[in-house]
């Protein structure tokens, strides 16, 4: 066998040999450098990616009047006595409007500033007829300017932040500039607590149960086990249908609330879309809570043992102490996962335009991914723009919850 | 600890951003002036203009929101959601707000009368067609009379890609041989037009203007094989959402699509609009007729609900006492006072 | 005092004794049976979950077939699908999953191996600190905004690349491209766990050899990790497979049975979308199919994390 071998490095001269060497070595640099690019790659990816979100969640926008104030009044409208401002506001708007003004007082009554703004909003109505993305409106702004004056005379160029007050303020509406966020985070607050309120005590049951009642050898235990391995591959929209057969249909007394005694309500509520939900993120509870607790020491428990503690009671006050904040971890990750799906929540039916804050579990709801989907389908661009705002609010939530996660691990980690 | 480091950088970054995003000035929207209500609200109304108000209070169809609370449920076609989404807001801004839920989903006509008359969901049902036989039976079965209520007049636009302008007008047969599996190529329907595929955006089976599209215009000129062939065209894109179709046409150079006028409108840039046997939708071609694929927009709703949820029904009130003043707005055109007269009518006949 | 100091000395040993053995003997305690019983159930929950899916799906995918117009061999083998109109054949959908499924692949497995030798071999501890972050955020990303990211950055992109003629507006490349984004840290993070596990003492014994890092990592260390590199390509395939809303936004909404990667296609997931968000009409073929094809999904899907779990378990090379 090694005669072969003797035979080719014996052929080789010294200068050969070293050229081997060379090429040998020459392309473990190359595919050195191949390596590192495809890892940057990955980095260059997150970053376009991120930067392309920045990037059309603020820049310079284009604001035309719908009314001209200088047709309202002679003076600007801030110069305007109360009573001018009134007048103004009751010749221009809904009589049924004004009288919703009016439920408080006179409009003559409320502070000047107040009714400027009324007129402003409801009455002047500026209206974003362009916008541009972040870099052009870093890079060409002169540009932007004079075209603005050109295409739109009359119309004001201004930097706008998509992602501001009002929009976190504000429920859905037609008008990108006015439509908000509200009611979709609060319906995706709402989802995550029914998530948890469900999936948690039902998750970290189950890991205890495989972990420190199960026997390995049993046969149905190993079945479960292999079945919630496999349930963290299902796609979540297979979920998403499950929901819909079971919790939207099957189980519609129940999620619509009736048999609580609230009416008029059907299947498609928070509480069918956060009980699919925490079907989902149960496997991933599981599998990481299973691994929180066999991280504790074999030692605990016989100590605990020892000193002739029942199961149960080295569980609760041994086991479980020491493994929270790897549960609290995996939970916080599994939540994550929880908040960004969207595919179960189309099919479970959020709807894409509400107008009212979720109330209760027995409302019909949105939620903030779902508010992403139907802006990013829309052909306007200001509608692009708020939903690149709405991405932001998701990332940052996430964020904050993994950085929660990590520094929750870290800590553990410490500990033991 | 590096790890946790580099992501709460990352996460401080950010929220470095956020806050610059925030301006100073983070104003609350302005119709939040109100905060409670208040009692006195009557006098404060009669003593600015007594004749006018109390005259006005009369008429059924000035509604004040305000009086009003509970939850109403909306759902159908994609087509009249603008105009009910329209609706829906100013309902609120006229006191409806915090009085209770208003929910409108754009799923189609078809599936809005499963969700009104087979599944009892919704209190209002949207519709770019009138009901159909089987959906009024199917409504029978849970004690539900649909009462149709016209709002206004649509004009189903036909679009193309503001590239293309071999097409500028089309007659019904060359619209149905575009849209059949008859033709592959836009040279197919007219030898004048290129050699290329043509790209089909159109509303999804279960929506009022697909079939409103395969009766008036498929079934026209190809017969009763006219559905099959449209859907067994080549390059076909079916969606719920306009949106959708409004954003492939504008990105494909061979692309024909069509939707509500609603939908033009709001994407006059980004749209080339085909007339049709010579004649160009806008108000007076919708309001007169004339224009061929000229179309009927309705909402429907039920006696019984009517009464038991009186918030629906000052809802469809105000709905007809306001939708001819906004229509425009969204895109569509008025229906004729005497429609809206009807409409009217009816709505007072459902009264107890 | 005095008392402990009795007790202690105290010798009578055989009655203790026998207090205890009595007491050691099996006591029943309702509470830790009722405990137990309430985990096992919880543990049971997940099975309910598998039976209600299969049961559900089932069910309505029964009807579906049931449907007198409807074969089980036309509906694997027709190439059209318009319910509408009584052409229930999956192929188109099914091609375009395997289409987006594969260009995404593509991307990512080469990607994500490289990224993981990289990561396992050639990297200092401080550059893995600060990067395998930067791939965890990436896997943590809602697919929604893969999907926005696909429609406002990907599609433009390859428009402006080979063409707005070659390139629908909606397109599976698109699509492919950015779903290969979100799984490539999948199958890094999946084929590091599997180099790493690869014992010092092989790497070692290749540079005594006078291998090359190149050689060390390509010829010693991959192939002892085969197993988990595998698991991990075919955990991809199937998160591909189940991907949703990327499709759903870029992919474009007609069933349409090509080939072309640059034209508009609707995947299984994005039909399901599409029908259940927007024209759902209770117990028609419409609506009964999309149990189907959620059928077809899950046992796709269940098929491939079965294989993949098995390859890990049957090759994987125990060292001690």
């Amino acid at each position: 066998m090694s005669q072969p071998a003797n035979h080719l490095f014996s052929a080789l001269t010294s200068d050969e040999a070293k050229q081997v060497v060379h090429q040998r070595h020459a392309r473990a640099k190359l595919a050195r450098a191949i390596f590192r690019i495809a890892t940057l790659l990955a980095v260059i990816f997150l970053a376009t990616l991120l930067v392309t979100i920045l990037n059309k969640s603020m820049g310079y926008v284009v604001v035309k009047n719908k009314v001209d104030p200088a047709t309202l009044a002679n003076q600007p409208l801030t110069q305007l006595t109360n009573t001018e401002l009134a007048e103004i506001l009751r010749a221009n708007l809904r009589k049924n409007r004004v009288r919703t003004l009016e439920r408080e007082g006179f409009l003559e009554d409320q502070s000047h500033s107040t009714l400027v703004q009324l007129v402003e909003a409801e009455v002047v109505q500026p209206e974003v007829v362009d916008s541009y993305n972040l870099i052009p409106s870093l890079l060409n702004r002169r540009q932007i300017t004079t075209t603005a004056a050109t295409e739109y005379p009359g119309a004001k160029v201004e930097f706008r932040y998509w992602l501001n007050g009002q929009f976190l303020s504000s429920t859905m509406a037609s008008q990108p500039e006015l439509a908000g966020v509200r009611s979709a985070l609060i319906g995706s607050l709402y989802l995550i607590i029914i998530t948890i309120v469900i999936a948690f005590p039902i998750g970290v049951g189950a890991a205890i149960y495989l972990e420190e009642y199960a026997s390995h050898k049993s046969r149905i235990n190993r079945v479960i086990q292999t079945n919630i391995d496999n349930l963290a591959g299902v796609p979540s929209i297979v979920y998403g249908i499950l929901g819909l057969a079971l919790f939207v249909r099957t189980l519609q007394p129940l999620t619509s609330g009736a048999i609580f005694g609230v009416e008029g309500q059907n299947g498609r509520t928070i509480l069918s879309a956060g009980l699919t939900m925490a079907l989902l993120v149960l496997p991933i509870l599981i599998i990481n809570a299973q691994e929180a607790i066999r991280a504790v020491p074999d030692s605990l428990r016989q100590a605990s043992y020892g000193l002739g503690a029942t199961r149960w009671q080295t569980i609760w006050s041994h086991v479980l102490p020491n493994a929270l904040p790897g549960i609290l971890t995996g939970t916080i990750l599994a939540v994550s996962r929880a908040i960004g799906e969207t595919a179960p929540l189309i099919v479970v039916g959020a709807s894409t335009f509400i107008t009212s804050d979720p109330s209760g579990p027995f409302s019909s709801f949105t939620a903030l991914p779902i508010q992403i989907y139907s802006w990013t389908t829309r052909p306007q661009p200001a509608f692009q723009h708020i939903a690149a705002a709405a991405i932001l609010v998701l990332l940052i939530a996430l964020l904050s919850l993994n950085a929660a996660a990590i520094l929750l691990r870290n800590r553990f980690a410490k500990r033991v | 600890m590096r790890r946790i480091f580099s992501v709460i950088l990352f996460v401080t970054v950010l929220s470095v951003v956020v806050a610059a995003c925030s301006p100073t000035a983070s104003a609350t929207p302005t119709n939040e002036v109100a905060p409670t209500a208040v009692v006195e609200q009557p006098t404060a109304t009669a003593a600015v203009e007594p004749t006018a108000t109390e005259v006005m209070e009369t008429d059924p169809f000035d509604v004040n929101p305000a009086d009003y609370s509970g939850d109403i449920v909306m759902a159908g076609s994609s087509t009249v959601y603008p105009v009910s989404e329209k609706i829906v807001e100013i309902f609120k801004a006229d006191g409806y707000e915090g009085k209770g839920s208003l929910k409108l989903d754009s799923i189609g006509s078809g599936a809005g009368f499963e969700r009104f008359c087979t599944t009892g969901e919704t209190d209002i049902s949207n519709a770019s067609r009138a009901i159909k036989d089987s959906e009024v039976e199917a409504c029978a079965a849970i004690n539900r009379t649909p009462i149709e209520f016209r709002v206004g007049t649509d004009a189903l636009a036909i679009v193309v890609n503001p590239s293309n302008t071999f097409a500028t007008n089309v007659t019904l047969e060359e619209l149905a041989k575009l849209f059949s599996a008859e033709a592959d190529q836009w040279s197919d329907v007219n030898p004048d037009w290129p050699a290329e595929d043509i790209h089909r955006y159109v509303p999804g089976t279960d929506s009022g203007t697909y079939d409103f599209f395969i009766e008036f215009v498929m079934a026209e000129v190809l017969g009763d094989s006219g559905e099959e062939s449209f859907l067994g065209a080549a390059n076909l894109q079916a969606s719920e959402d306009d949106n959708v179709l409004v954003q492939g046409v504008e990105g494909d150079p061979f692309a024909i699509g069509f939707f509500g006028f609603a939908y033009y409108q709001e994407n006059m840039d980004k749209l080339s609009i085909l007339s049709v046997e010579g004649i160009t939708p806008d108000f007076d071609t919708a309001e007169a007729g004339t224009y061929p694929l000229a179309r009927p927009l309705y909402i429907y709703s039920d006696a019984t609900i009517m009464q038991e949820k009186p918030q629906v029904a000052a809802f469809i009130a105000y709905y007809l006492g306001n939708v001819s003043d906004i229509i425009g707005e969204v895109g569509y055109f008025p229906a004729s006072e005497e429609a809206i007269d009807a409409a009217k009518q009816a709505w007072l006949d459902a009264q107890p | 005092m005095e008392n402990i100091s009795r007790i202690t000395t105290r010798k009578t040993p055989l009655v203790w004794k026998k207090d205890v053995s009595e007491n050691l003997q099996k006591k029943i305690r309702p509470t830790e049976a009722i405990i137990q019983a309430f985990l096992f159930f919880c543990g049971v929950v997940s099975i309910l979950t598998t039976i209600g899916i299969v049961f559900e799906l089932g069910k309505e995918a029964w009807l579906f077939f049931g449907n007198p117009d409807i074969s089980i061999v036309e509906f694997l083998t027709g190439t059209s699908w318009q319910p509408k109109i009584g052409n229930f054949g999956v192929l188109p959908l099914l091609t375009s999953t395997l289409i987006t499924s594969l260009i995404a692949m593509v991307v990512a497995l080469p990607l994500g191996i490289a990224t993981a030798i990289f990561l396992s071999e050639y990297a200092a501890p401080k550059t893995r600190s600060i990067l395998k972050p930067i791939l965890e955020i990436l896997a943590g990303v809602p697919t929604v905004v893969y999907g926005y990211f696909a429609l406002t950055f990907m599609t433009p992109l390859l428009r402006s690349l080979f063409g707005n003629n070659t390139v629908d507006v909606y397109n599976m490349a698109s699509a492919g491209l950015v779903m290969g984004i979100m799984i490539l840290p999948l199958i890094s993070s999946m084929s590091e766990d599997a180099l790493s596990a690869v014992p010092r003492s092989l790497r070692e014994g290749a540079y005594a050899l006078g291998a090359t890092k190149l050689e060390t990592a390509v010829q010693i260390v991959v192939p002892a990790a085969l197993s988990g590199i595998i698991a991990a390509f075919i955990i991809g395939i199937s998160r591909a497979v189940g991907e949703t809303m990327i499709v759903a936004v870029a992919a474009g909404s007609g069933p349409n049975f090509t080939f072309n990667p640059f034209e508009a296609a609707e995947t299984m997931t994005g039909y399901i979308a599409r029908i259940s968000g927007g024209d759902l009409s209770y117990n028609t073929p419409d609506y009964n199919s999309i149990f189907a094809i959620g059928l077809l999904l899950f046992v796709v899907t269940l098929g491939l994390n079965f294989l993949s779990r098995a390859i890990s378990r049957r090759f994987r090379e125990v060292y001690e």
